[in-house]
């Protein structure tokens, strides 16, 4: 499952005149309220325009609120100021929510070319150049990926997603052996990884495996039969 | 090879002939293509002739504002021709609304075949004199020959019992559908007709939706009986449902015919004896019959919406089997249930299989399966070029057709939201939205040619079914597209085709439309293949014809066709530019 997760970074580190605003705009992002977060960063941003950590923040925040434009300028602004790797990344991940791949995988690039191990990156721009169905490319990139050095948890988790991009091209491309094979490595790591099961149970299905295939689709079958339910509608009452 | 007959019909060729006069063409059999196509080559050009034809009736499809699921399905149609003239007639279902539960009638227009100056024809309403005008919610409209006696029947998916008009034959309707065993009371919206135990009828699949009620429901932006918050989808106050409201049972009628010769036929609930009874109900909106493994039987295939797709295998001997998740139709190439609308087939690689093409919610993609046989599908969405473009919009007819006359059949996309809020905020998607025309590139890959095919795909509405029909008998293909509480757009061909061959059967030992038969022609070296159905993709029917666009080829090497009876019929050298009518052998 793709995550497109905007780096916030850590907290604020502006002492200037925007602090206190940006200080309350940390406390309502971390509350859950966007457009009071909103609010917050854009008079931190107004006070302190040349503190880049103050519309990365906005951007945040916007993008929260789908204010993809406002979200888009703000980051814009942001880059301006500080070409950062994550800002590119966090401005690449608007572009991928609306659909605009092309766009999308050109900044991630320039995030990469700022910061070649950026992992996250790295995964996300294969995303969009597999969903533009540059294969190679997306598959150089799944495979840039597997090749960095994690530093942290979440890099390392950030590889099994790039295992897994590279195992649904191979998978496209007709070359199960090698689906499959990415497929088990991804559900090792993670066995609950639903997409993962179902490609796996496909590759068994093409590789003649028959019955493999048939208990991976119905555990992925099961999984998704108990997935999310809308809480709000009962059951209507027999009458 | 068995004895057989095929012609023009008279009247198709009296029009033919009379364009092609005013065109200043000589005699026959020069098609309208055939000078343009040297011309200027082959081109699309959809224009909208809705209220030049006098169709410009809306179609009320529930409250505007959408309180309850119940109000964003929308209203089918169908072609038919009721009077047997030899031109599509046309059925438009209507709905109704919570406060006016008895809606306006539903609508019967004759075709008038007089086209006007410009070659449109006209359409005149005749439902009273028809003994039609269902004024229950109707959704879709599933056309079939149900009693072989020549004429077409209309089956009505209504929220209440559904209604079967027997057609008597001399234009008038009669209602049956209780008599019949067939007036199922759950909200339908999907209906096919296939001869299932190959005993010469047909037989029925009813998709239905779910268990609704208004009061049982809140209404968008009220709170559940728990008080639990009012439904959102992507940060917008909307409609609840269908997750977690009771799904209505699909129903599978088998037809034992007229045992007592009363003109009322029997049908019988075999749901369960047929083995199309699941242990978890779904949300059904959609059913395709279609013989996937070619071996002379239909498979099934159900689009649920919100949860995974059913595909049943036929058996052979009346009975099915469950075996989407295997098949690789239940869900995407991703493993994700879709919440699927609409329903189509076509074997758009001419690798003589039937692949399926559905159509899903927004921010979702359309989903082409190519048929890697048997019984084996792949998602190849993204790899042939529908999933990109398709992913903001909510779809829900489609039809494969050759809309260029080149060999390869294209795919019409009918697109609208079912959530007027969602253009309230920025979300990808709009609630009027334009339709789709993807061209097949014949390498089984489609390039989205909607900007330039013609202004009739300008119109930005929320559309439901679609469904094909040459309704100016000029040999290519016009579409009527039914829109959520507007009025429709009848979108006739205006461009320039290459050779053309339509195939009508009359089945004798079959049903008599020949419903469930398989057509392959040979033409220029290749061959193409149809299968004969009503079934138009969403809550919606059309004529049971085949369609061959042949580019430049005017003659068709080898007409072979395969009854569902299993006869073979077998024509070869066929001149293009007509509709050849096949009659089966009735011996054995």
């Amino acid at each position: 499952m793709l995550m497109l997760a905007p780096i916030a970074g850590g907290a604020d580190a502006s002492q200037g005149p925007g602090a206190a605003a940006a200080q309350q705009g940390a406390e309502a992002l971390k509350a859950g309220d966007s457009a009071a977060a909103s609010a917050a960063f854009a008079r931190a941003a107004q006070l302190e325009p040349r503190e880049p950590e103050h519309w990365i923040k906005l951007g945040l925040a916007r993008a929260q609120l789908k204010q993809w434009d406002e979200a888009v300028a703000a980051y814009e602004r942001a880059l301006s100021l500080d070409p950062a790797a994550r800002t590119y990344n966090n401005l690449a991940n608007i572009y991928f929510r609306r659909g605009n791949y092309d766009k999308a995988a050109a900044i991630y690039g320039q995030a990469l070319a700022l910061d070649p191990d950026y992992l996250l990156a790295r995964f996300h721009r294969g995303w969009c150049l597999r969903q533009l169905q540059r294969a190679p490319e997306a598959e150089e990139a799944f495979r840039l990926c597997l090749e960095g050095r994690p530093q942290s948890d979440r890099e390392r988790a950030t590889q099994v997603d790039c295992r897994f991009g590279l195992g649904s091209m191979r998978h496209r491309a007709g070359d199960y052996e090698a689906s499959a094979r990415a497929m088990e490595q991804v559900l090792a790591v993670h066995p609950a990884h639903p997409e993962a099961r179902y490609y796996l149970g496909i590759a068994y299905r093409q590789l003649g495996r028959h019955d493999e295939a048939r208990r991976q689709l119905e555990i992925h079958a099961q999984a998704m039969r108990s997935r999310h339910r809308d809480p709000y509608i009962e059951k209507p009452p027999d009458e | 090879m068995r004895s057989e007959r095929a012609s023009p019909p008279p009247r198709r060729a009296l029009v033919l002939a009379l364009a092609l006069a005013a065109a200043g063409c000589g005699a026959p059999p020069g098609p309208t293509g055939e000078a343009g196509a040297a011309r200027a080559g082959p081109s699309i050009r959809l224009v909208d002739v809705t209220r030049a034809a006098g169709l410009d009736v809306v179609q009320l499809g529930g409250d505007p504002g959408a309180d309850y699921i119940i109000d964003t399905i929308g209203t089918g149609a169908a072609w038919l021709d009721y009077d047997g003239d030899g031109d599509p007639d046309l059925y438009l279902a209507q709905g109704a609304t919570r406060e006016r539960p008895a809606g306006p009638p539903d609508r019967l227009f004759r075709n008038d075949r007089e086209p006007d100056d410009h070659g449109v024809p006209r359409f005149t309403d005749v439902t009273l004199e028809a003994g039609l005008g269902d004024t229950l919610w109707s959704f879709g409209v599933a056309v079939a020959d149900y009693d072989n006696d020549s004429d077409p029947d209309l089956y009505l998916l209504n929220w209440g019992p559904n209604r079967l008009y027997r057609n008597n034959g001399d234009g008038s309707f009669t209602e049956i559908a209780r008599e019949a065993g067939v007036a199922d009371p759950h909200w339908g919206v999907s209906a096919a007709w296939t001869d299932v135990d190959r005993d010469g009828d047909l037989d029925l699949y009813v998709a239905n939706y779910v268990e609704f009620a208004f009061e049982r429901y809140p209404a968008r932006g009220q709170p559940g009986r728990r008080g639990e918050p009012p439904c959102r989808w992507r940060d917008i106050e909307v409609l609840c449902g269908p997750r977690n409201l009771e799904p209505g049972p699909d129903v599978f009628f088998r037809n034992d015919g007229d045992p007592d010769g009363d003109g009322i036929p029997v049908f019988v609930d075999a749901t369960r004896e047929a083995g199309l009874r699941l242990a978890e109900e779904s949300y059904g909106l959609a059913a395709l019959f279609f013989d996937a493994d070619n071996d002379g039987d239909d498979e099934l295939y159900v689009a649920n919406d919100s949860l995974a797709n059913n595909y049943f295998i036929n058996r052979g001997d009346g009975t099915f089997e469950e075996a989407a998740l295997l098949a690789g139709l239940a869900f995407n190439e991703q493993g994700h249930d879709q919440a699927s609308m609409g329903l189509a087939t076509a074997d758009y690689d001419g690798n003589g299989r039937l692949d399926l093409a559905l159509t899903n919610f927004s921010h979702d993609h359309d989903t082409l399966y190519r048929n890697d046989g048997p019984h084996t599908f792949t998602d190849v969405s993204y790899a042939a070029g529908i999933g990109s473009p398709s992913y903001f919009r909510l779809a829900w007819g489609n039809a494969f057709a050759d809309l260029d006359h080149d060999g390869w059949e294209d795919l019409l996309v009918a697109n609208g939201h079912v959530y007027p809020q969602v253009d309230e905020q920025e979300s990808g998607t709009s609630f009027r939205q334009r339709n789709s025309l993807y061209r097949n590139l014949g390498d089984g890959r489609f390039a989205e040619i909607t900007d330039s095919a013609g202004p009739g795909l300008g119109s930005v509405r929320s559309s439901r079914a679609l469904l094909p029909a040459d309704i100016d008998a000029d040999g290519d293909l016009d579409f009527l597209v039914t829109n959520l509480n507007e009025r429709p757009d009848l979108l006739r061909d205006e461009g320039i085709k290459g050779h053309w061959l339509e195939v009508a059967l009359v089945g004798s030992r079959s049903n008599r439309d020949g419903i469930g038969a398989r057509v392959t022609i040979t033409a220029g070296g290749r061959r193409q293949t149809r299968q004969i159905s009503r079934s138009a993709s969403f809550a919606a029917s059309t004529l049971p014809v085949a369609h061959f666009g042949l580019g430049p080829e005017r003659i068709v090497e080898l007409l072979e066709i395969r009854w569902p009876s299993g006869s073979r019929s077998v024509r070869e050298r066929i001149e293009a530019d007509r509709r050849v009518v096949v009659h089966e052998a009735s011996g054995g």
